[in-house]
């Protein structure tokens, strides 16, 4: 998940990224720069990052990240949403209802509670229902229904409740 | 639920003596359906084991709410609420505790020897004999509880069984493979003792006996079946299932492993793979 400390790299092209982002941004610099890759969007629940050369080529002289990190602009926009983010606790496929044609277990904009079912995942034949852990308004779902999910995977975004 | 009776307590009837499946068993006469009910009083605290027994089910359901309908009597339907120290990816080995445990249970009581369908239902000669069903609740540490419920066609006549579905196994019954009706009192028994011994393998971390259990009943292990799949059908041999669960297929001499599909047995078409296999 993305940081919002005021840490920097020190080199021009990172400048000004949340500091836990610096060494994962160079990394898919480099690989730009191994690649000739123009340009690189990059999108998860916490961050969303847009990599593009300058001309659209890419140096590539020695490989380093400082060579990599000179060749590009990082034309970064990086964002950490708020509120709480629900992971899976599972693999296996999200579903938004108990079964087809039935009302979904929670809509956008509807105040959650600790314990109330927000989905279930289907896994070998199981359907599993996951409850909410933390109550708030559910401000988006990151997954679709009826798509597979990796443990872990943002399945929505929840808003708590001002304290 | 309005047309729920009042329950009666049916284990010491029984003369139960398992560890945890059945103890308490509760009879319903007739539930709107077991599982919910099930939910119900896993919420409100009840033990590993307590099974909802009905005889009639106004609103049975299956997978992801399918309908599951059988006459009164005609049938074994139960939920039995279960708390296993397992992870939820892990819950496969409860759902194999079931299917193993049901097959002991019906070789015991009637010779008959069943066969599961992977992962979940059983079969007999091919054809549909029970439907097994596991839901779970997951919360912050992980399995709050599960829910395994199953249906399985006891005396049901050819005129009680649903009419076969494009796609979907005929049913049959346990009346009709023995042709003549069965004593449901002492098959519950016989079942519920099965699954209780299926069960305390997970409990005594015996996990690896009851894969293995299940494992070797599972039906066209080790021939060459088609597999649905989200991405489409797969056919291949299918060798058996690995240490989570997933089944494993041979296709040209590579392996892959499925988690999520329907294994299709007897007569099908030739897929296209398969065609461009011959030529």
């Amino acid at each position: 998940m993305a940081q919002n400390g005021n840490g920097s790299s020190g080199d021009g092209a990172t400048e000004g990224l949340p500091s836990g982002l610096t060494g994962e941004v160079r990394a898919l610099i480099e690989m730009m720069s191994r690649g000739g890759i123009a340009e690189l969007s990059l999108q998860t629940a916490a961050v969303k990052l847009r990599l593009r050369t300058r001309d659209g080529m890419i140096g590539v002289g020695g490989g380093t990240s400082q060579v990599a990190v000179a060749a590009v602009d990082a034309a970064v926009d990086a964002e950490e949403p708020e509120g709480v983010i629900v992971p899976a606790p599972m693999l296996g496929t999200f579903y938004r209802a108990p079964g087809p044609g039935e009302p979904a277990f929670v809509d956008v904009g509807e105040e959650i509670a600790v314990g109330q079912t927000i989905g279930i995942i289907e896994a070998m034949k199981i359907m599993n229902e996951i409850a909410a852990e933390s109550s708030g308004t559910l401000v988006e779902f990151l997954v679709e229904s009826g798509q597979p999910v990796e443990y872990g995977q943002p399945l929505l975004r929840l808003m708590p409740a001002p304290a | 639920m309005p047309d729920q009776t009042a329950p009666t307590r049916w284990d010491a009837a029984l003369a139960l003596d398992t560890r945890r499946v059945g103890r308490p068993l509760w009879h319903y006469e007739s539930v709107a359906s077991t599982m919910p009910l099930a939910h119900d009083l896993a919420r409100d605290g009840a033990p590993d084991g307590t099974v909802i027994l009905a005889e009639e089910q106004t609103a049975g359901r299956g997978r992801r709410g399918r309908a599951w309908v059988a006459p009164r009597g005609g049938a074994i339907l139960c939920s039995t609420i279960c708390r296993p120290p397992l992870h939820p990816d892990g819950l496969f080995l409860l759902v194999a505790a079931f299917g193993v445990g049901l097959c002991w249970g019906i070789e015991r009581a009637t010779g008959l020897r069943p066969q599961i369908k992977w992962p979940n239902d059983l079969l007999l000669d091919g054809r549909k004999l029970a439907g097994v069903l596991c839901e779970s609740r997951l919360g912050g540490d992980g399995l709050a509880h599960a829910v395994v419920g199953f249906g399985l066609n006891v005396n049901l006549g050819p005129d009680d069984l649903p009419a076969p579905t494009p796609g979907a196994l005929p049913p049959t019954s346990l009346a009709l493979a023995l042709g003549a009706a069965v004593e449901r009192r002492d098959l519950l028994r016989a079942i519920l003792i099965g699954i209780d011994e299926a069960y305390a393998l997970i409990w005594e971390g015996q996990t690896e006996t009851l894969r293995e259990e299940w494992e070797s009943r599972l039906a066209g292990r080790g021939e060459r079946v088609r597999v649905e799949t989200d991405g489409g059908p797969r056919v291949g041999e299918f060798i058996g299932v690995d240490a989570d669960g997933a089944l494993l297929l041979t296709i040209g001499g590579r392996t892959e492993r499925i988690l999520v599909g329907d294994v299709v047995l007897g007569p099908r078409r030739t897929t296209p793979d398969e065609l461009a296999e011959k030529i």
